[in-house]
């Protein structure tokens, strides 16, 4: 098989190398993701898998090499820009620690749309459905120290999914939750992603959240591997 | 456990005497159940009647025991083959795949790869299952996930093997 | 984003709320005590303005300034004196319907009649005559109003006269317009003649100068305490602008929402310092800052005072959030990687070195000549050494744990001396607001403890403080430009007839014990060594050399007074000083013998009469009668007004008092402040250290080792730079004192000790008093496995 470029992968990184201090984390790393596919990008503790993600989704620049998302260089573009696109085009669910204590679980939902400068009320209204979609009926008022793991990890997909993004970043979002609500976590994230087409890129070192995925990735010494040696 | 292809891959280090196939195949594989002379000599001829294998003129001596065997190309391209190709994710393969990984070591083939390939079929087949836990029932799910735990289990066992190869080489080459 | 941030800053629960309500209270002090500084100066011009008017005379009348048609007044002021107090007594008489009034009162008075303030006026009241309302003839028109009288306490007379009886006085002068303004200058009446009223005011650029360095001072330890609650909750903080950072806020959005829970905190403290401000103003004013309270209404701020506070300080708290956060550069990762912070490098010494050798270097060239001069080059100084004090604190206390990591095995010594040493900026934070109120009050209080040895009280007086000295024959000062009906009948040979009344009178009065009268000897002197020497740092102007005016005492009255003196055996007349008051003496009056005089005791009364001294059992009736009894002999009003030796002595060092009380007030206000600095910064670590402390528990550390983990880490920085910054302070009060006092260095008293020691054990009570908590907050449900 024969590495084609793809043309129409909505997301990707050529050859990006990126370190911390004497570090690195990534030595020159290509992927390319597309449209629609739920990706799982696996690898040791230590690998630059998250680092990878952080990369794909504006949150560091890399010292070397590109970042696509949907046509135009993302690498390069400012603070604000980047800012802008993680709050409109792209969600986060991470494994802990991402809810705003002070927010109730609807506000913490609604921030995205907040800070785009949606109106309170419309923002709060578009918020509301996931509570019902994602199990989490009669919990819009609860502030996020009041929830379980597993509800929380599901207010942040919702806030992950509220603004309808293009890509959904998850960096081992089952990683502090017990078995069962790990699933059903996964569940609802894969069927909201095939439901609106929205891409997945699932940062995980678990075989069994990996599973979800379409495919799967490998990243050792800083680099992407396919573990067939088909095209990444 | 496949006898016939695991006695091959041992006759690939060198030509051999049934007897010295037997005395390594229990050594690193048979575990307290050693293999029955008769099974040798039956699967050695049929490896040589399928042209796996070539046994060499008898030896001057004692009768048919002493016949030295060697490999053929197309002997070593089925021993290729097989280490080469993942098997089918079942649990309690992993006494074949112990026995490829240590075959692998010893004839200086990739082993790596090898393991990744069979990582990547693993998935695979938990992508499978997985997908039947969304759409089956109940006890399509309760089957499903017996089968994940167990896959998951293999996965660990690979990666953890992975992970000291060069160690294992060593040890299994002396 | 403004109510988003609003939101979030009301909203985040018990321990958000703790830290707004803490950053509010900081502020609140802040303001507060910027708002009293400010009313002060306030209060104390508009107290000043009000002396104008006593000055009426001396300032040049602008041309053309009179109304036409005014009648002129004839003006006359003195100073007399009851129990210690200054009575300012201004002789009047008008001219015509149309001459100027003096603020305060609603006319001139007529002959025979007075305006007295309302404390003068409750006096009369309650004193017998004999000892007061017998000095004033006439009796009381009416009150002085608020508009005449600096402060409330004043004893203030106006005394109605015809023009006849003031014309001719000498010191009296006609006067168109009551003056509104201090002249510049010094201050010449009409006849040439120098005066100053008797009670003068204070001089306002200095005033100004003071408070505002009081209020720098106090503000110090309150701006480290803001800084310190400010930090509270830092890391929960930053983890929450970290996961909005995450979700796409820019990073002007997280600026924007941490300037609104600043400033919502900020204008949360504005209103409770005007509250504060409000409640303390009353009891405030009663404090003698300058020497005399102030009316309540005088703590006023001004509408530009108040604008400037009320929007300044919100503003000012949005700014600096603003500020500190473009450092820290909140990425949407948060603080992943807690890399230790670069140690403190040994240059952080360097501006308190500097600071001290700015001020070494005045001590070895001589001090600037000005007092402007002198404030430019001692200021920076100060600030320097107060500013290198903070800097230096970090290195100092990295330096500290490294030295106590090296000679120590003990594990709890080892974990507080790595701690210490891991984040050396944050343990000194917590003691910086105590270092630098330890360094200010060791300052304060050796300057003063040398200020006060240096204007020590002239010791000679002591025995003779009682004494009522009437000094006759050096009256009035301008004595050669004035008639000859200026001076007092007594002073005049062959005067005993005036004489006699006047001694009987003060005899009959009970508590006056005897009466010395001073008789001229013409221009006889005696040695200034009979005194003793100079007296060591009695204000200059009294620092007489040459030989002493002398006139004679008769050893009969002097053997009654044994606290003035004794008399050779033998002699009948001794040589005395011409005027007690203006002969400090360096050793006791009591054991000086004066030398005999070679003049007949019966010569004595046909001579004129120097001066007069009455010994008093001290007693308020027997001064102020005598008193009462010495004024009435004066040829005029105002002629003089005799006071003891101890009045004397207490005016003399009433300058000091007001710069010790302000003193006293910046100490007792700076040391609270900085121990709430200690109390927040010691629970915000405690809170850090949850977790960590816990899990020790949980692995076998007892409690106990744990206990001593925290009291070394707080009880190590503290201590060591609690002793460098007494010592830092005790070398510049020393170098102070050579340079302003010209004295060198009286260690303070007890007081100061006490004190010193008091603060430095209540901060060590503070960090004690988190052991109860600690032992609650490191239970073993907090290391749960979250």
């Amino acid at each position: 098989m024969t590495a084609i470029e793809p043309v129409t992968a909505i997301i990707e990184a050529r050859d990006v190398v990126k370190s911390f201090g004497q570090t690195p984390a990534l030595r020159g790393a290509t992927i390319a993701v597309q449209p629609g596919e739920i990706l799982a990008v696996m690898g040791p503790s230590g690998s630059g898998k998250s680092t990878l993600l952080h990369c794909l989704a504006g949150i560091l620049v890399p010292d070397q090499g590109e970042v696509w998302f949907a046509g135009q260089r993302l690498d390069t573009l400012g603070e604000n820009r980047r800012s802008d696109l993680r709050r409109d085009r792209f969600g986060f669910v991470f494994q802990s620690g991402q809810l705003v204590p002070e927010l109730t679980a609807e506000e913490n939902v609604a921030l995205p749309l907040l800070l785009s400068g949606t109106r309170r009320r419309p923002a709060l209204a578009q918020a509301r459905p996931w509570f019902d979609r994602l199990g989490l009926d009669g919990l819009e008022n609860r502030r996020s120290g009041e929830l379980s793991g597993g509800q929380a990890q599901r207010v942040a997909l919702a806030r992950g999914l509220v603004a309808q993004p293009a890509v959904l970043f998850a960096d081992e979002p089952t990683g502090s939750l017990d078995s069962v609500s790990g699933e059903l976590v996964m569940s609802l994230m894969t069927r909201a992603a095939h439901e609106h087409g929205t891409t997945v890129i699932l940062v995980t070192h678990d075989a069994r959240v990996a599973a979800y995925a379409d495919r799967e990735v490998i990243v050792r010494d800083g680099q992407v591997t396919s573990l067939t040696g088909a095209a990444k | 456990m496949s006898v016939p292809l695991t006695l091959l891959g041992l006759l690939e280090r060198e030509p051999s005497h049934g007897y010295d196939l037997k005395r390594d195949y229990d050594t690193y594989f048979g575990r307290g159940k050693p293999l029955p002379y008769g099974q040798v000599y039956a699967t050695l001829s049929r490896l040589a009647r399928d042209g796996k294998a070539i046994a060499g003129p008898a030896e001057h001596g004692e009768g048919p025991d002493r016949k030295r065997y060697t490999i053929t190309p197309a002997g070593i391209a089925e021993v290729g083959h097989w280490l080469a190709e993942p098997i089918p994710p079942e649990p309690h393969l992993q006494t074949v795949l112990f026995a490829k990984v240590v075959l692998a070591l010893m004839l200086g083939r990739p082993a790596e790869q090898y393991l990744d390939r069979q990582r990547a079929a693993h998935l695979q087949r938990m992508r499978e299952l997985t997908d039947l836990k969304e759409h089956g029932d109940l006890m399509d799910t309760l089957l499903a996930d017996h089968g994940l735990y167990h896959l998951e289990a293999d996965l660990r066992w690979i990666d953890h093997t992975a992970a000291r190869l060069d160690v294992l080489a060593q040890a299994v080459n002396q | 984003m403004i109510r988003l941030g609003l939101r979030l800053a009301v909203s985040g629960g018990r321990e958000a709320i703790t830290r707004l309500l803490i950053l509010a209270a900081a502020v609140g002090l802040g303001v507060g005590l910027l708002l009293t500084a400010l009313s002060a100066i306030n209060a104390v011009n508009a107290q000043n303005l009000r002396h104008a008017w006593l000055w009426t005379g001396t300032v040049q009348e602008p041309a053309g300034h009179a109304p036409a048609g005014t009648d002129p007044l004839w003006w006359s002021i003195s100073g007399d004196n009851f129990a210690g107090r200054t009575v300012v007594r201004v002789d009047v008489a008008a001219t015509g319907p149309r001459s100027p009034v003096p603020p305060g009162i609603p006319r001139d008075p007529a002959p025979g009649q007075y305006y007295a303030s309302p404390a003068l006026a409750s006096l009369l009241r309650s004193t017998p005559a004999g000892e007061l309302a017998d000095r004033y003839p006439g009796h009381q028109g009416g009150l002085i109003g608020h508009a005449a009288l600096p402060s409330p306490d004043d004893l203030y007379i106006i005394v109605g006269h015809t023009p006849a009886q003031l014309a001719h006085q000498p010191g009296t002068i006609a006067v168109k317009t009551i003056a509104t303004a201090f002249p510049t200058g010094n201050a010449v009446n009409p006849k040439g003649l120098p005066t100053s009223p008797p009670d003068e005011g204070v001089g306002a650029s200095g005033v100004d100068l003071i408070f505002s360095v009081v209020a720098l001072a106090l503000l110090t330890p309150v701006l480290i305490f803001i800084a310190t609650a400010t930090r509270l909750s830092a890391a929960r903080r930053e983890q929450r602008f970290a996961a909005m950072r995450l979700v796409g806020a820019r990073p002007r959005q997280i600026s924007v929402i941490a300037a609104v829970e600043s400033t919502v905190a900020a204008t949360a403290g504005v209103a409770a310092g005007f509250g504060l401000f409000f409640v303390l103003r009353i009891p405030l004013a009663a404090v003698p800052f300058t020497g005399q309270p102030f009316f309540p209404s005088d703590l006023s701020l001004s509408l530009r005072d108040i604008l400037v506070v009320a929007i300044g300080v919100p503003v000012a708290a949005a700014v600096v959030a603003r500020l500190a956060l473009r450092r820290v550069q909140i990425s949407p990762l948060g603080v992943t990687r807690r890399v230790t912070p670069k140690p403190p490098r040994a240059w952080r010494i360097i501006p308190l070195l500097a600071g001290l050798a700015e001020l070494g270097f005045f001590v070895v060239h001589g001090r600037p000549v000005t007092a402007a001069a002198q404030t430019k080059a001692y200021v920076p100084g100060f600030l320097l050494i107060m500013v290198g004090l903070v800097i230096a604190g970090p290195w100092l206390t990295m330096i500290g744990a490294r030295i106590m990591a090296r000679r120590t095995s003990r594990p709890s010594t080892l974990i507080a001396a790595r701690r210490l040493g891991d984040d050396p900026r944050g343990a000194f934070r917590a003691v910086s607001g105590l270092v630098l109120a330890l360094f200010i009050t060791t300052v304060a209080v050796a300057a003063i403890t040398t200020q006060d040895a240096k204007e020590d009280h002239p010791v000679g007086w002591a025995s003779a403080s009682n004494v009522l000295a009437d000094d006759l024959a050096s009256q009035p000062p301008y004595a050669n430009q004035a008639a000859p009906s200026a001076r007092s009948p007594l002073t005049a040979p062959g005067s005993s007839q005036a004489l006699a009344p006047l001694l009987a009178q003060l005899s009959r009065i009970h508590g006056v014990e005897s009466v010395l009268t001073v008789r001229a000897d013409g221009t006889s002197t005696l040695p200034r060594a009979l005194l003793g020497g100079s007296v060591k740092g009695f204000p200059s102007a009294y620092q007489e050399t040459g030989p002493l005016p002398a006139g004679l005492v008769s050893c009969s009255q002097l053997d009654r007074v044994p606290g003035l003196g004794r008399c050779p055996a033998g002699a009948t007349v001794v040589s005395f000083p011409k005027s007690l008051d203006s002969a400090p003496p360096a050793k006791s009056l009591a054991a000086i013998t004066w030398p005999a005089a070679d003049v007949p005791a019966g010569q004595l009364s046909g001579r004129g009469v120097d001066s007069i001294d009455v010994a008093t059992n001290g007693s308020q009736s027997a001064v102020e009668q005598a008193r009462t009894r010495l004024e009435h002999a004066n040829p005029y009003p105002g002629f003089n007004t005799p006071l003891t030796l101890g009045e004397v002595t207490a005016q003399l060092t009433q300058a000091t008092n007001a710069y010790t009380q302000l003193a006293e007030v910046v100490i007792l206000a700076s040391l609270p402040i900085a121990g709430c600095t200690l109390a927040t910064a010691v629970a915000a670590g405690l809170a850090d250290r949850k977790r960590p402390f816990s899990l020790l528990r949980l692995t076998g550390a007892r409690l106990a080792m744990l206990r001593r983990v925290v009291a070394l880490e707080g009880a190590v920085p503290l201590l060591a730079i609690a002793a460098v910054s007494i010592g830092v302070g005790f070398g510049a009060a020393a170098m102070l004192a050579v340079l302003q006092l010209q004295h060198p260095l009286v260690p303070p008293g007890a007081a100061y000790y006490l004190l010193t020691a008091a603060g430095i054990v209540a901060s060590l009570g503070v960090i004690a008093a988190t052991f109860p908590l600690l032992r609650r907050i490191t239970g073993p449900e907090v290391a749960r496995n979250e």
